[in-house]
């Protein structure tokens, strides 16, 4: 059952995991004129464009160059950078785990703050601090990543010289200095996440509330509390998950700018400077894997829908 | 007209009464009265800002607000309140552009998807999925990072980043619609495809699109502050808010260089946001009604 489930979700997303790596592969064929103009300049040798040409397979026609490219990337083979000549896939090997812890951090951050000020804000519909939450929710979504890292910054780093606001050190070297350099970063995003968390557990916890279940718990004597998070909050979970596995897009593309303010040698970074020194093999891998890591959190979170609620295995 | 009876019941098409409600909402004023003050400085910026935006005050470089320069001066002595006026301009300037590209192309082909249907439309919707698996910003940055950082190109990826959505919303309608009777009606008296989409489909589809395009309207400024101010938008020394926080970075003790471009757009983001909310609110409200 469960088996025949994920073989059916996956064979629809292979069509469009081609179609994605298709896309980013156009990106060379989409470079304006000479692509070796594009990369090395105006005033590179003839020389050493047949170089880059040879390099980068361009002599080749495009469709074989697709393929070629695309079994490279199956085999872990990305290429290798345009200016370090360092293998993109050493180069991706180091930086997905920042990207990643970073994600995860701020999605449990979001977690914890947002679930239970969503439940609080619902049990309490209509109040000063329900309306207090939603005001502050609605305005937490409308501050900028980049701007809500650099307020941290200037209060917890310039001002109050509590936590670094750069220097990053890998986890295995030093635990706690990782942590430290990782909880600003991880606030910046963790708390515009944890508004939309608590608009949707808010939301789902209304309606839920409402129903008859509840009401039958209420009535034979459950303590409210109990009603709250085992009867309501429970049912809601559902729902909830299903937001935060589809915002993992978002999230992602908050840690690029995340990591830019906080110095993070992560994905984000590695594109954007790839951007700035042309160097579209870092780009291409850079991109294909977020892609990839944001099609596989919503494989898994439609799974995770479909195992949780039998209503959805059914139908 | 004059010996109309007032127990008539007032006729009034769903579009004013979408917008009697969105401007009788608490919600919809704030929101408005934010559009239209941003929309003032941008139209007007020439005018009302005190200083040119670009405009060098030797002997002010870096000053805290003050009474000549009331949001302070930045790191070149130019004045920051000036600039953050002009600064509305670019990014009025990208949400709209790049919005009503999108709108356009987007709408375009949700209206062939839907109606054609079938292979058209399975191939249409696959690549869609593969573009809405990008995040936005991600997508945004694939494309210049082709066609290079320019204020022109970064409106044409944030429009190609949200031709998906508009798609997406347009086909469904579509879907809905293309069987009524008043679709079949047109057919039968013998309009084309394109006469029966552009005149029948698409004038019921448009409230949808509109409030689509509201709520879409504040990621797509966040999105052109985001590539600004990783120096991906335009170039100095035009003012835009991005690029003005990602200079501030550099000198941290003079906060006002960091407050006032974010709060801009932090105001900025809200009213957008309020405007959507409070329209999407006022359309279903309206159709619950009738």
């Amino acid at each position: 059952m469960t088996a025949r489930l994920l073989l059916r979700r996956i064979s629809q997303l292979l069509p469009t995991a081609l179609i994605v790596t298709f896309l980013v592969f156009m990106m060379t064929l989409a470079l304006p004129g000479d692509p070796t103009t594009a990369i090395l300049g105006e005033d590179a040798s003839a020389e050493q464009r047949e170089i880059l040409r040879e390099k980068l397979g361009l002599d080749r026609p495009a469709a074989v160059q697709y393929v070629v490219w695309l079994g490279g990337m199956a085999t872990g083979d990305f290429g290798t950078s345009l200016k370090t000549g360092e293998p993109v896939a050493d180069m991706l090997a180091l930086r997905v785990p920042i990207t990643v812890e970073l994600t995860v951090l701020s999605m449990v951050l979001a977690v914890l703050i947002g679930i239970p000020a969503g439940v609080f804000a619902a049990t309490r519909r209509g109040s000063l601090a329900d309306l207090g939450i939603s005001f502050l929710a609605m305005s937490s979504m409308a501050v900028p990543y980049f701007w809500a890292g650099m307020l941290l910054i200037m209060l917890f780093a310039v001002k109050l010289g509590w936590l670094p606001s750069s220097g990053y050190v890998p986890f295995h070297i030093d635990p706690f200095g990782n942590l430290r350099a990782m909880i600003l970063p991880s606030i910046t995003i963790g708390t515009a996440m944890a508004a939309l968390v608590m608009r949707q557990t808010r939301a789902a916890m209304c309606e839920t509330m409402e129903q008859d279940f509840i009401r039958t718990a209420r009535a034979k004597g459950v303590r409210p509390r109990s009603v709250v998070y085992r009867h309501g909050l429970r049912n809601c979970l559902i729902p909830v998950t299903t937001v935060i596995g589809l915002q993992i897009g978002t999230l992602i593309g908050g840690a690029v700018v995340t990591e830019t303010i906080f110095s993070l040698p992560g994905l984000g970074r590695m594109i954007v400077n790839g951007i700035f020194w042309r160097d579209f093999p870092v780009v291409q891998g850079g991109i294909v894997v977020i892609v990839f890591f944001v099609l596989l959190v919503n494989l898994v979170t439609d799974l995770a829908y479909s195992i949780l609620d039998p209503r959805v295995r059914l139908s | 007209m004059t010996d109309a009876s007032p127990a008539a019941p007032a006729i009034t098409s769903p579009g004013r009464a979408i917008l009697h409600r969105f401007f009788t909402s608490p919600l919809g004023v704030t929101g408005a009265t934010i559009l239209g003050v941003l929309i003032f400085c941008a139209i007007l910026a020439p005018f009302i800002a005190p200083h040119d935006p670009t405009e060098i005050f030797w002997d002010h470089i870096q000053q805290p607000p003050s009474a000549t320069f009331l949001f302070g001066t930045d790191e070149l002595g130019r004045d920051i309140l000036s600039r953050v006026i002009w600064g509305a301009r670019v990014s009025l300037w990208v949400v709209i552009c790049s919005i009503g590209i999108a709108l356009l192309i987007g709408s375009l082909i949700g209206l062939i998807s839907g109606y054609v249907g079938g292979v058209v439309d399975d191939v249409i919707m696959r690549i869609n999925d593969a573009i809405l698996a990008f995040p936005m910003l991600i997508l945004a940055l694939g494309i210049i990072a082709v066609f290079g950082p320019t204020l022109t190109n970064a409106i044409l990826a944030i429009a190609v980043v949200n031709i998906p959505g508009f798609a997406r919303v347009v086909r469904g309608q579509v879907l809905s619609v293309r069987e009524h009777e008043f679709v079949e009606a047109a057919r039968s008296i013998g309009l084309g495809p394109a006469a029966i989409l552009l005149r029948h489909i698409l004038p019921y589809v448009s409230g949808n699109v509109i409030v689509y395009a509201s709520l879409r309207a504040s990621a797509a400024l966040i999105t052109e502050s985001a590539l600004a101010f990783l120096g991906l938008g335009v170039k100095p020394p035009t003012p835009t808010w991005g690029s003005m926080l990602a200079t501030a970075m550099q000198y941290w003790d003079a906060w006002w260089m960091s407050i006032f471009p974010g709060l801009a757009i932090f105001i900025a983001v809200l009213g957008l946001n309020f405007t959507g909310d409070a329209l999407l609110d006022a359309k279903q409200a309206t159709e619950s009604d009738n």
